[in-house]
């Protein structure tokens, strides 16, 4: 079992397009559980996707150097694609998502914006009491 | 985009601080504690249906910016003179936020080693962001608002059970990042519900919050109190101008009887009297299970008094940490909680009996089936087997039908039960959510769906045998008389099903 060196790991899996990654635990064959979000189309808007984060487990093997040999696992459950799809629509329906081109209505949680490479994302920007 | 690359390398650089081996100091290293007291309210400004009636408590005077999590008040940017101010005064108001946000901070600190704030190593707090009878958390810090109804100005970072539930956002995301952007209904509503335990949680470490609910309820902590209630006047504050949005008595209320639902299937939004798939409306489900839970727990202890109340109060919270941290995120995140929380009970706290209190809650609330609930901690449970066998009377006016019980595990693989399974005189049936009638079920389905409906209410008396593994508590329960509606009963050689008593729902629900 290579030693994990986790900021390492958590870097490579950001390049790989993982978000706020955790790593969980360290299993049996050189692997280690982690979970992360990635995003993924989960709505159409106008003819272009819009990206929502996807929570998944993924199992990570590494090399003897402790890098990223393989990942099993990341593709998002449809189950969780299809939960982020209607997310999306009852924050739509509740005024809570507002796109990067308004002013955040008071009630909204949520923003779309375009991300670095050009893809419209559901980002979350706060909590709110009630 | 440059100050969230600038709060990320933040976080990157305590962690890198951790990595080398740079400890963060401990509680015990704080400080010197400041000389003196701080007058500041105890859970919040109101008072059940009043906007006011809160209880002012004498406290150190609290030092932000010391380990574990500390914080930092940016506005009002320079903290007023530490001593006893009154009620109404900004000074009273800068306080009283300084106080609950140092009291959450330890509380979860202590659970939560060598874990610092998602947004770097201090955690901002504007304690008046602008015009909004609300309160955020965002990855910049806390924000709270004043607002005017009914020409009162209501300050929302004046309530501690407001500055709990944020403070609680900013603890969960700091160790369970993944959940802030989780696009998932679920999800969502957990992070509200911790926000709410927060609040909760931090409250039962004040002596006198602990003796005054005891007190209030008779030692009953599952009935509504000061304590469940929360947010008594930011919630009469939104009363004024949306009474449906808000309890009556307060903003939310941890002693309800909302029962699990797909929240796919619920709607959008709803009043406060229903259940509906926004967040904070359907965080109640869980919060409801975890209160009850919470009350069966202090229910087992011996003393019941205040020090089994704050025990049981920490170790809660190290069951919710361990079992979120266990968790797996995925669409139905409710029960992976609660059945993670269910084996941190099974295995750490066995001797205390915490797993039947709080399976019990989960139960009733319906975040996990009880024959799902007894599975998480069967690998614990001694096996028990009863010869089921011989003859039974006959009722005169209901059918007898044999129910397959293995798997709630009882200790008996089956019982008799009265079905109801006389011929339809009309082909008719409830509604079902969506459109027409819910489809029918079998004399068998509809007596197990009876008797599991009767487990999950906690009204099934179960013979002593059998009691660890299935038996549901109701922590609201009166402590002089049983409630029950129905027994298991051994009747020439098999285990029966009969009602004892019929009564009032609203009671004792």
């Amino acid at each position: 079992m290579p030693r994990i060196k986790q900021q390492a790991l958590k870097t490579e899996l950001a390049d790989r397009g993982f978000e706020s990654v955790s790593i969980k635990r360290e299993l049996p064959g050189g692997r280690v559980e982690v979970e992360a979000n990635k995003l993924h189309p989960v709505h159409v808007e106008g003819g272009e996707a819009v990206y929502a984060p996807i929570p998944m487990s993924l199992s990570v093997e590494l090399d003897a150097r402790g890098r990223v040999k393989s990942i099993a696992g990341d593709t998002p459950n449809p189950a969780a694609v299809a939960d982020a799809a209607r997310y999306l629509k009852t924050l739509r329906e509740r005024g809570q998502v507002s796109s990067a081109a308004e002013q955040p209505a008071p009630a909204s949680t949520h923003r779309i914006e375009r991300d670095e490479q050009g893809r419209l994302v559901l980002r979350r920007k706060r909590f709110s009491i009630s | 985009m440059a100050s969230k690359r600038t709060r990320r390398a933040s976080k990157a650089s305590a962690a890198r601080g951790k990595r080398a081996g740079k400890a963060r100091p401990l509680p015990a290293e704080r400080r010197a504690q400041p000389k003196g007291a701080i007058n500041a309210w105890e859970d919040d400004p109101g008072a059940g249906a009043q906007p006011s009636g809160g209880q002012v408590i004498q406290r150190p005077v609290p030092v932000l910016r010391d380990e574990p999590f500390p914080t930092r008040i940016v506005k009002p940017s320079s903290p007023p003179v530490a001593k006893l101010h009154s009620p109404g005064t900004a000074e009273f108001r800068y306080w009283t936020a300084a106080e609950a946000l140092r009291r959450g901070a330890d509380f979860w600190g202590a659970l939560l080693p060598g874990v610092s704030w998602e947004v770097g190593s201090i955690l901002p707090v504007n304690l008046d962001f602008g015009v909004d009878l609300n309160a955020f958390y965002d990855r910049e810090g806390l924000k709270f608002f004043h607002g005017s109804a009914a020409g009162r100005t209501v300050f929302s970072g004046e309530s501690p059970d407001v500055v709990c539930h944020e403070l609680g956002h900013a603890i969960l995301d700091s160790f369970k990042p993944q959940l802030f952007d989780a696009a998932s209904m679920e999800v969502a509503a957990f992070h509200e519900s911790f926000g709410d335990m927060s609040a909760l949680l931090s409250a039962l470490q004040l002596p006198s919050v602990r003796e005054g609910v005891l007190a209030e309820t008779g030692g009953v902590l599952g009935r509504a109190s000061r304590l469940s209630r929360l947010a008594e006047q930011l919630g009469w504050a939104i009363r004024q101008s949306v009474p449906s949005a808000v309890e009556p008595d307060c903003l939310r209320n941890a002693v309800n009887t909302f029962f699990y639902r797909d929240p796919d299937t619920l709607p959008t939004t709803a009043p406060a009297a229903a259940l509906s798939s926004e967040p904070h409306s359907f965080s109640r489900v869980f919060t409801g299970a975890f209160f009850e839970g919470l009350a069966g727990m202090l229910a087992t202890t011996d003393a019941k008094g205040e020090a089994a109340l704050l025990q049981v109060s920490k170790d809660m919270a190290t069951i919710l940490v361990q079992g979120i941290g266990a968790a797996s995120v995925v669409p139905t995140f409710f029960s992976q909680v609660a059945a993670s929380m269910l084996g941190v009970a099974a295995s750490q706290f066995s001797s205390q009996g915490y797993e039947v209190p709080l399976r019990s809650g989960f139960v009733r609330h319906g975040i996990l089936p009880p024959a799902m609930a007894f599975t998480v901690a069967r690998a614990r449970a001694p096996r028990r087997t009863v010869a089921v066998a011989g003859g039974l009377p006959q009722s005169r006016t209901l059918p007898t039908l044999h129910l397959s019980v293995a798997e709630y595990g009882l200790g008996f693989p089956s019982i008799v039960v009265y079905a109801a399974g006389e011929p339809k005189r009309l082909q008719v049936a409830g509604a079902a959510l969506a459109v027409g009638a819910a489809p029918s079920p079998g004399e068998d389905q509809a007596a197990k769906s009876f008797f599991e409906d009767l487990l999950r209410r906690g009204q099934l008396k179960i013979p002593g045998g059998a009691k660890g593994a299935a038996e549901m508590m109701r922590a609201s329960a009166p402590l002089t008389h049983e409630t029950h509606t129905h027994e298991l009963r051994r009747e020439g050689g098999q285990m029966v099903l009969r009602r004892v008593r019929i009564d009032c729902w609203f009671a004792h629900h």
